[in-house]
């Protein structure tokens, strides 16, 4: 029998001597990531009850290009007063958020776009079809046989003339 | 192991005194489906992988220094803040004078929120119901429109109705009813319309059959037509009619 869901806003007891995380847990279903930012023990897995709901985060961009991010920023003061630390992708979020100051992995990723921006693109290689091949092709062969003699081919001839006579 | 699995298992059971058979305890030696077998650990690093150096990642020296730098500087800031929260948690928690001059504070600013969002729904209301009198205006238009099409529509169809009405009266004059019937059948009979002709390229038709009835041989009497009056397709190249014309 499948065990009743858990609510998501939390409620589940604090424990003794637990490390206590505000990190993200994934909520979406498939094809359709979103995430609640919560607070919840260390040890416990991401999808067990956590202890409390403190924002939303919706990765996927809507129609004005905006990716939504909810906190509640006097409780997660709260919890950070209390004790609570913070996981990588929560500190980059916050820190993009303007409650902690700017992650260094935001940095090194700014760092990384500027770098890939200024790169000056690469020439497409136009894809030629067969007939424009084969274009090419004829009028090589064509310039090859007009071409007036080089040196090299005169001396040749003159080679040949001479071991033949 | 697997093929002297059974008879090991015969000899476990017989020993500890079971009258098991090697089929009832083959489940156990079933490998369990989407567990990737593994190479035994006892097996120890591969010969060609022996003096395989692997390639550790380069690092740019000052970007290097610059991230631990900022990360210090982060983790820094962090722990200040935490410190910080737990100061004003243990403030709160007192009751200070302070936090309740900050409750007060912040009593007023919501209701000073509350008052903004008020006024801003009474704009927005005024907007709205603008844009909605605008849209009904709209749609009564659009239904008026409407209206006069399907007139217009219902006018053109009685127009057509009637002119039907019209042709299948003009044309009920020619139609065989129980009065005319008699004649009607008489005058077929009279009348017989022999369609079995033939035409040629020229144009000549051909009327009857080539045998008749009794047996007899018949030549078919031809109709000489003008070859100017046939369709151009039966007509012949053109200096070939007007020889035919002179001779």
């Amino acid at each position: 029998m499948p065990l009743p869901p858990v609510p998501a806003s939390g409620g589940a007891a604090i424990k003794e001597g637990a490390r206590l995380l505000i990190r993200f847990s994934r909520k979406g279903c498939t094809n359709r990531p979103f995430y609640h930012l919560q607070l919840s023990h260390s040890k416990l897995e991401l999808d067990d009850q956590c202890i409390e709901q403190l924002g939303t985060y919706d990765p996927l961009p809507n129609e004005r290009n905006e990716k939504l991010v909810s906190c509640n920023f006097e409780r997660i003061r709260y919890w950070l007063g209390e004790g609570a630390t913070c996981s990588h992708g929560a500190s980059v979020i916050l820190g993009l958020a303007g409650f902690f100051p700017i992650h260094p992995s935001s940095y090194m990723t700014a760092w990384k776009n500027r770098s890939e921006a200024e790169k000056p693109e690469p020439p497409m290689p136009k894809k030629l079809t067969w007939r424009e091949r084969k274009k090419i092709l004829m009028k090589q062969a064509e310039d090859a046989r007009n071409a007036p003699p080089t040196e090299d081919d005169s001396e040749e001839k003159e080679k040949v003339a001479e071991s033949s006579s | 192991m697997l093929r002297s699995g059974p008879q090991v298992l015969k000899r476990t059971a017989v020993s500890i005194g079971l009258d098991a058979t090697a089929a009832q305890h083959a489940v156990c030696l079933q490998q369990s489906r989407g567990v990737r077998p593994r190479k035994p650990w006892g097996l120890g690093l591969a010969k060609t992988k022996w003096f395989k150096v692997p390639e550790m990642p380069q690092h740019d020296p000052d970007e290097w220094e610059e991230l631990s730098r900022l990360g210090h500087r982060h983790r820094r800031f962090v722990d200040s803040i935490a410190q910080f929260c737990k100061e004003e948690n243990q403030k709160h928690a007192a009751g200070s004078a302070e936090a309740g001059q900050k409750s007060i504070e912040e009593d007023a600013e919501w209701a000073e929120g509350l008052l903004r969002i008020k006024q801003w729904n009474e704009e927005v209301a005024a907007k709205r119901n603008e844009r909605l009198a605008q849209e009904r205006k709209m749609k009564e238009e659009e239904i008026h429109q409407r209206i006069l099409e399907e007139e217009k529509q219902q006018e053109q169809r009685l127009q057509e109705i009637e002119e039907y009405i019209r042709k299948e009266k003009e044309l009920s004059v020619s139609y065989i009813t129980p009065d005319n019937i008699d004649k009607t059948i008489e005058d077929c009979l009279e009348k017989v319309t022999d369609y079995n002709w033939a035409v040629d390229v020229r144009g000549r038709k051909y009327v009857g059959r080539f045998v008749t009835a009794s047996g007899e041989e018949e030549l078919p009497d031809s109709v000489e037509v003008e070859e100017e009056s046939l369709p151009p397709l039966f007509q012949s190249s053109p200096t070939g009619s007007s020889s035919s014309r002179s001779s």
